[in-house]
């Protein structure tokens, strides 16, 4: 029989909370009452963790113009949640099955025209969760012939590397402190060390106006749409509004 | 016969302007509910092409940087906001104040004791069109809705051959729920399109009061329309964005 509504008495019921890492990506959380009895609860914790950016050591290189010289370059951004992704010495982005999905961009952009002197180059990394990540280096373009260009028969050296054809960057020869060079159709295609790398995902639409490529958008699996832009390419943003009736 | 037949021109600017008090409040309030949505905001997967989009250009580099390339988009969308939502509200408080009192047209003076309620619903859109070598190639569209309930307190409305038609409200409440419906990715070559949300999400509510807000009809002289300036009542030719006398935005 229920007691009289007036008879009911409510005691406070307080709660231990102890946590226990079991692995990189859970916790388990153990609820402990007063009463005796306790509840394991696994979660999967909001992803707070910025991705960990890999950016090139400090590069000097040999101008080949009075403008400087064209360098390319390439970033690594990992993160506990979202995996690896990189962003190519061409501007392509590369992203794992992991997770979700990490953008890079860095300025100046790879394959740009860097001046004589020194050029801070800085990129940025956010992960799904929007956690963003910085790294910095330095490009050094020097004019040691005061020609604008050092010769070279489209030799590269790197350590353990083979050459492309006609050097990294054509014209000049370059010194690259990577570890990995393969040979390509433009002179050799700068992979990173150990990077899983993969070819891109579920590429939808590539972009081609007068013979000029304007990008690619790419969405897979109901992640964010991205959009891969050539590093060259002019990039102008506008708004406007309306009213939907 | 209400006070007009129409409440836009053809461009759907209002045909009245209004005191720029209601501007800012506005302004203020769009501001308050986006920017405590900034974290949301940020999160939505529509947005994250558009951060990568802004990265790469040259804006981003000179100014963005500096203030956060979130709340750079945040402003331009509250920018946007407010320059579509302005009118609606003058023109939806013309036509609720004329509904409800029905002033005649041929009265030249006409007070209002009586308190005025009215509903509006508003769907306004910030587009945000990504130009790559000058080619418009993607779109990021952001659909809101402003549900407004508002409160007008006392008005007198006067219609004169030398002043012109307007409209003192004694005080107006005006309260806005703002909510995101719907954001749309668009590949404009392969007209492709990624609705990466599509529920109501409300971003909050915000209420303010005006007293002694004026509206002021433009003016139609000798069968040319012109603009007349709220502030120093200079007449100026349609379509002339700030006031020949005072400088003031028309």
């Amino acid at each position: 029989m229920l007691a009289p509504f007036s008879s009911i008495l409510v005691y406070p019921t307080s709660y231990t909370l102890a946590q226990n890492a079991t692995d990189d990506s859970t916790t388990t959380e153990r609820i402990e009452r007063t009463d005796d009895t306790s509840t394991m609860v696994r979660r999967v914790p909001d992803d707070t963790t910025p991705p960990v950016i890999t950016v090139p050591e400090n590069m000097v290189f040999e101008a080949t113009s009075e403008d400087g010289a064209q360098v390319k370059y390439y970033i690594i951004a990992d993160d506990d949640f979202d995996g690896r992704a990189t962003l190519g010495k061409d501007g392509l982005h590369v992203q794992d099955d992991v997770g979700g999905d990490i953008a890079i961009s860095c300025f100046p952009a790879s394959g740009s025209g860097f001046p004589i002197g020194d050029t801070k180059v800085e990129c940025m990394a956010e992960d799904e969760a929007g956690n963003p990540a910085e790294g910095f280096f330095t490009i050094t373009v020097e004019d040691t012939t005061g020609s604008g260009g050092t010769t070279g028969s489209g030799g590269t050296t790197g350590s353990g590397g083979t050459t492309g054809s006609g050097g990294t960057t054509g014209s000049g020869g370059t010194i690259l402190p990577l570890d990995s060079i393969v040979g390509g159709g433009d002179g050799g295609t700068i992979l990173p060390p150990d990077t899983g790398w993969v070819a891109p995902l579920a590429v939808l639409a590539s972009i081609v106006i007068g013979g000029i490529a304007l990008g690619k958008y790419k969405s897979s699996r109901g992640r964010s749409p991205r959009i891969e832009i050539p590093p060259s390419a002019l990039v102008e943003i506008r708004t406007k509004g309306g009213m939907n009736r | 016969m209400a006070i007009s037949d129409k409440h836009y021109d053809k461009d759907n600017n209002s045909i009245y302007d209004i005191d720029e008090r209601l501007s800012a409040e506005l302004n203020s309030s769009l501001s308050y509910l986006l920017e405590k949505n900034e974290e949301k905001f940020g999160k939505l997967k529509g947005v994250k092409p558009l951060i990568d989009c802004y990265r790469k250009t040259k804006e981003y580099k000179q100014q963005i940087a500096e203030q956060g390339i979130l709340s750079f988009i945040v402003n331009k969308t509250i920018e946007e906001l407010l320059k579509q939502v302005e009118p609606y509200y003058i023109g939806s408080i013309v036509r609720n104040i004329e509904i409800q009192t029905r002033i005649k047209k041929e009265q030249s003076t006409v007070e209002v004791n009586s308190k005025i309620d009215f509903n509006a619903s508003l769907k306004p859109y910030v587009e945000f069109i990504i130009e790559v070598n000058k080619k418009e190639s993607y779109s990021v569209k952001f659909t809101f809705q402003i549900e407004t309930t508002a409160h007008v307190k006392k008005l007198r409305f006067t219609s004169n051959a030398d002043e012109g038609k307007s409209i003192h409200i004694e005080r107006i409440g005006i309260k806005i729920e703002l909510s995101l419906l719907q954001v749309e990715f668009s590949d404009l070559f392969t007209s492709s399109t990624h609705i990466s949300f599509n529920k109501k999400m409300k971003l909050g509510s915000k209420s303010f009061e005006i007293h002694d807000l004026s509206l002021y009809g433009r003016r139609v002289v000798s069968n040319k329309e012109s603009m007349v300036c709220a502030k120093c009542s200079t007449i100026n030719s349609l379509g002339s964005k700030y006031c020949t006398n005072c400088s003031f935005s028309l």
